[in-house]
């Protein structure tokens, strides 16, 4: 699904998004530097999932990333702005709400559950399959042995 | 500090010299058992070795300088940790297996002049790593 130029144009992409997120970030404008960072990160999911991106793929885990981490931002700058410089008057699992935020949507659902998880449980679908994988491997052999023989008569030769 | 403290860090030094010293000399002359152990390691342990790559020098030591001179704000570096090793994995883990496989590499740097086959490249990759950790 992404491959070619598709591929070489969300990298141009990611480029083009690294140069808004540091005009935006000088522009001292948080939460739009926040949304192109989310997205920046996650367009690297996509190019390495590459061709094996599939509908499933941009629900789980490039889509649930996407909404996990702006949602969590979003929820994050409201309790900042209405917290500001005072104690919260409610607490969410013991802890400031921008704490609990932390731990409980960024670290637990969007890192853990979801890019490292992601990558665990989707492996011989979305990155490499055990059949490819020694496809590859016999490939290598094949190459290898290949190059030796071409090599040996060289060797003779001298 | 109390001389005791001192004499534990010093023994302490010692030993993590010994210990350095002793694995560098089993370590073949081209750093593959070194590095990567000949490329023995599985998954899981590949997954501890990142985390406390992480939590080594900059999170246990630099995380809680950063707290007592910035407060907790500092705690948000976190999110970026398990997103961070996440994302590597996704973009760089197939490529990095499968020309280890092909190649002799150990490190990103390898990666770099094996693929591109640019001794500037592998040193520029050196000297990004080197800023990253101070940054």
């Amino acid at each position: 699904m992404i491959k070619g130029k598709v591929k070489d144009a969300i990298w141009i992409l990611e480029g083009a998004l690294a140069i808004v997120i540091a005009i935006l970030f000088f522009a001292k404008l948080p939460t739009l530097t926040v949304f192109f960072s989310i997205l920046l990160l996650a367009n690297f999911m996509l190019i390495g999932a590459g061709s094996r991106v599939d509908k499933m793929f941009l629900i789980y885990p490039y889509g649930t990333f996407l909404v996990i981490f702006w949602g969590g931002f979003l929820g994050l700058f409201y309790y900042w702005k209405l917290y500001y410089n005072a104690i919260p008057k409610t607490l969410f699992l013991g802890m400031h709400p921008g704490t609990a935020i932390l731990w409980v949507v960024f670290l637990v659902l969007g890192g853990f559950l979801t890019t490292i998880l992601s990558y665990t449980v989707l492996f011989e679908k979305n990155v490499i399959s055990q059949k490819e994988w020694d496809t590859f491997i016999s490939d290598v052999e094949d190459f290898n042995k290949k190059h030796e023989q071409e090599e040996k008569p060289e060797e003779e030769i001298k | 500090m109390k001389t005791a403290e001192i004499i534990v860090t010093l023994l302490y030094s010692l030993i993590v010299l010994w210990w350095a010293i002793s694995a560098k000399k089993q370590a073949d002359k081209s750093g593959a058992k070194f590095f990567a152990s000949s490329k023995t390691f599985g998954a899981l342990v590949a997954g501890l070795a990142a985390a406390t790559t992480g939590m080594s020098g900059f999170g246990f030591v630099g995380g809680p300088g950063l707290n007592y001179k910035f407060g907790s704000a500092v705690m948000y570096m976190g999110i970026f940790f398990t997103v961070s090793y996440g994302l590597m994995m996704w973009l760089n883990g197939k490529p990095m297996r499968m020309m280890s496989v092909i190649t002799n590499i150990e490190t990103f740097a390898d990666l770099g002049d094996v693929r591109y086959g640019s001794r500037t490249l592998r040193f520029l990759i050196a000297i990004n790593l080197i800023i990253c950790i101070f940054a």
